[in-house]
């Protein structure tokens, strides 16, 4: 008759991992970035006013790249004692926005103290400064589309398409004009990087919220629909660790 | 607006503002403000453009009937003996209402929505509303001396048209004041 073993001398137990206790794992690894990110993105979240997530302004230009916040096309512009400059139908004076969808810029002249930005359909007149001292528009141009803008001895000189046309030295009454003249006709310029950087400012503004990337990286739409996807498929994997996890711990505890 | 596929989020986003811009665009003429003025003044046609610089004069009265300063520092308007004929703009609560408005005698004569830009509020348009304005005169307080109705919905419009009328009134003052001197 063999002696009795000892309890303390028997071989361990070896618990059975059950069969999908390989995927709670590979799941546990293969999600555990997104997951600390939805995590402590939602803490953020949950304290927006205190956070002041609102308040906050991301002017960073690779967030901004990656928001598409960029004109179209290529700017043009034309020098007049300042630089008058179109992007994406914008118009600029001296980088500061003057009016969005006017038509196309064909010219800007510079007068002894005026400034006149010339777009297909309108006329800007402006102080040194900038600051806009009249909007003329199909009520008091001449007739036509406007071509082309210049300076004939300090007054303005319009190409529409209807003909030419001088105006008074206060730019207010237009007369037809037949003579062939030296006239400084505006032309587009090289457009510095200067007047460029400065639009680009201006178009992006104040940039985007804190709480906007957040919620974005927070549900994955920052990175497209593949983002969101990924974040479904992290929640679904949380769920299933979560369940996986709680089951095996209290089979653990049972035995 | 930069319309990139290469990103998914782009386009999402880029559909966000191209929504936005849709409504932000959303120009309606109602009637072109070169028609108004070939109207205004019947059958003789509207006289030449005269201009009127906002002086610092000015400058305090418009601003405490708009709130803040005209964004131009010149207007244009049209004059025949006592009838004058105004083109102005207010912003109603993104984007500016084009309004036309007749002057006869220190009273309104005529106000018309002539281009409205905004999402909300085109009721402003209807001659219900600005037929109000028919005949209001502007009290030394800078108030029109009639009530004008609100509309539901539409009360930053109601109040830039309103603040229009008074704007006009006054403007219409000065030229007069000025032709009488």
């Amino acid at each position: 008759m063999s002696p009795p073993v000892e309890e303390s001398n028997r071989a361990p137990v070896r618990r059975r991992r059950p069969a999908w206790w390989p995927w709670h794992q590979r799941l546990g690894i293969t999600f555990s970035v997104v997951i600390v990110a939805v995590v402590l993105t939602g803490i953020a979240l949950n304290h927006t006013g205190g956070l002041r997530l609102d308040e906050r302004r991301i002017t960073n230009a690779w967030v901004l790249d990656w928001y598409g916040m960029n004109p179209e096309g290529e700017p043009i512009a034309f020098e007049a004692d300042g630089w008058a400059l179109q992007w994406d139908e914008q118009l600029y004076w001296d980088g500061q926005p003057v009016e969005a969808e006017t038509g196309q810029l064909v010219g800007a002249v510079a007068l002894l103290d005026i400034r006149v930005i010339a777009t297909t359909d309108a006329l800007f007149l402006l102080t040194p400064t900038g600051e806009l001292i009249e909007r003329m528009d199909a009520v008091d141009l001449p007739p036509g589309s406007v071509k082309q803008i210049g300076n004939l001895n300090g007054n303005v000189m319009l190409t529409s398409t209807e003909g030419k046309f001088l105006s008074d030295p206060d730019v207010g009454e237009w007369d037809r004009y037949q003579l062939a003249a030296d006239v400084h006709w505006s032309e587009a310029e090289p457009v510095p990087a200067t007047e460029r950087e400065a639009a680009l400012q201006s178009y992006r503004g104040q940039g985007v919220s804190l709480y906007r990337v957040l919620l974005d990286l927070h549900s994955g739409r920052l990175f497209g629909s593949i983002g969101v996807w990924v974040v479904d498929a992290a929640s679904v994997a949380m769920l299933f660790l979560t369940l996986t996890g709680v089951w095996y711990a209290l089979r653990v505890k049972r035995r | 607006m930069k319309v990139s596929l290469r990103r998914p989020f782009r386009s999402l986003v880029a559909s966000l503002f191209l929504v936005g811009g849709v409504f932000a665009s959303d120009e309606e003429v109602f009637l072109a403000p070169e028609r108004f003025i070939a109207d205004a003044f019947g059958e003789g046609g509207a006289p030449d453009v005269e201009r009127l610089w906002l002086t610092t004069t000015l400058k305090p009265s418009i601003k405490s009937i708009l709130g803040r300063d005209y964004p131009a520092l010149r207007l244009r308007y049209w004059q025949r003996g006592s009838r004058t004929a105004w083109i102005l703009e207010e912003i109603g609560k993104v984007r500016p209402i084009t309004t036309g408005i007749i002057v006869d005698s220190g009273r309104i004569s005529a106000l018309q929505v002539l281009v409205y830009r905004e999402s909300h509020g085109w009721e402003v348009k209807h001659p219900f509303f600005t037929d109000q304005f028919q005949d209001a005169q502007l009290t030394e307080g800078l108030r029109l001396d009639q009530t004008i109705d609100s509309i539901a919905g539409a009360t930053m419009s109601v109040d830039a048209l309103k603040k229009l009328g008074r704007l006009a009134l006054y403007l219409d003052q000065q030229v007069q004041d000025s032709a009488d001197s």
